[in-house]
């Protein structure tokens, strides 16, 4: 068995949190690359492209919903009941209902079962880099959340490819729900943190989301970590989820960029940024410089977008990679999230700012 | 919501890249006033919760 060391960047719990999260961000991104086959098998041969757009649109808030709701609820469990219980629970709930979600066959059911995805895929990230955090050495917990998004963030690539290979779309979401529940095989070999066990042992509230308010130097450390990472949020759901209707506006003729291929783009770019902020973040030994690189690469990456990108296909597809990149300092802002506040409320903490983020898209519609 | 926003007082493509630029200011700003992290002990708890 891989134990689970304080040094050891390998361990059992880095691993079951960074496949957690793999099934995770396949199972986000699975929705988004089937939804077109499924709505046209749901709705019948003869709805329009209109009513699939608009229906599509409905079901993608259904889920935000869900995150965000599933956010603050998995986060003060997390800080009452254990970062455990959080994590294996995430994944079972979100890995049933994308089993179901294979059965659905009308609208309303498939809405209800987007949003219990939605409010099960909402505390698995979060648990797991408080618990990886929490358990590792401070030298080297920047390299166990950098494993963890990196790996999960590969799963983006596979909803893509596995959304062309996989011909039934209902067995799309059996793999993601089968992937999941062997997932909670490995819960065996994975321990509760110790900074929560101490603290289950002493007089203090845990989980207060709202004590977060309470004082002006608590409450703008919270909104500085979510609105540091806003701007991921722009670029991924504004920048590469509208690419065609953007270069279409920019009056961009000789090409129409593909959604499919942006999302593959871009994600193969947060994969390798991913990467590169965390092992920046640990050469540097600062999260700031870290952080700071990747969004002033991240306001060029703006820049090249409405510039350069316009002029061929080829350097459209260069500025999403480029983009993608520049926007892979997740695993940054997830440590940092995760270390910013005490032990009684870091889960709330570092499961609410993540899903905060995803849901700040609602104010951006394009 | 915000794009609207400002897309009442402008076209639509300037209104994104004014979001863009403004999200990206309040970003910087953020990260400035930000807490460095790094090598920091997680192992206490916030005064404010202790009953």
């Amino acid at each position: 068995m891989i134990k689970q060391s304080k040094d050891n960047v390998f361990n059992m719990l880095v691993i079951v949190a960074a496949l957690g999260y793999f099934v995770d961000i396949y199972d986000l991104l699975l929705f988004l690359v089937e939804r077109r086959d499924s709505l046209k098998e749901i709705l019948g041969a003869t709805a329009s492209n209109d009513e699939i757009q608009r229906v599509g649109k409905q079901l993608l808030n259904w889920q935000m919903g869900g995150m965000l709701i599933g956010g603050i609820f998995w986060g003060i469990l997390g800080d009452k009941k254990g970062r455990l219980s959080v994590l294996f629970g995430s994944i079972l709930l979100y890995s049933i209902a994308n089993i179901a979600n294979g059965f659905v066959q009308s609208v309303p059911q498939y809405a209800i079962l987007r949003f219990i995805s939605g409010f099960g895929l909402a505390g698995e990230l979060g648990a797991g880099i408080t618990l990886v955090s929490e358990t590792m050495s401070k030298e080297k917990r920047g390299i166990g959340t950098m494993i963890v998004a990196t790996i999960g963030v590969f799963g983006a690539v596979v909803a893509g490819f596995m959304g062309n290979v996989i011909e039934n779309w209902r067995y799309s979401f059996f793999l993601g729900g089968g992937m999941g529940l062997a997932l909670l095989l490995m819960r065996i070999g994975v321990f509760e943190s110790g900074m929560f066990e101490s603290v289950k042992e002493k007089k203090v509230a845990r989980g207060n989301i709202l004590s977060l308010f309470k004082s002006r130097k608590n409450t703008f450390k919270y909104l500085n970590i979510i609105l540091v990472a806003v701007p991921v949020w722009y670029v991924m759901g504004v920048l590469v989820g509208f690419a065609p209707e953007m270069m279409d506006k920019l009056g961009v003729k000789s090409f129409v960029p593909e959604n499919g291929k942006c999302v593959m783009f871009a994600y193969l770019g947060i994969t390798i940024g991913d990467f590169g902020s965390g092992l920046l973040s640990q050469l540097l030994k600062s999260r700031k410089k870290a952080l700071g690189t990747f969004l002033f690469l991240t306001g060029i990456g703006i820049v090249l977008y409405f510039t350069v990108a316009t002029y061929s296909e080829a350097a459209f597809y260069s500025t999403i990679l480029f983009i993608g990149f520049a926007t892979g300092y997740w695993a940054v802002f997830m440590s940092t999230a995760s270390e910013l506040f005490g032990t009684n409320i870091r889960a709330t903490v570092t499961t609410t700012a993540p899903n905060f983020v995803r849901g700040s898209l609602i104010l951006l519609p394009c | 919501m915000l794009i609207d926003l400002i897309g009442l007082y402008t076209n639509r493509i300037e209104a994104i890249i004014i979001t863009g630029v403004i999200l990206f200011v309040i970003a910087i700003i953020s990260l400035w006033k930000l807490e460095e992290t790094f090598n920091k002990d997680l192992n206490y708890l916030e005064e404010s919760h202790i009953v």
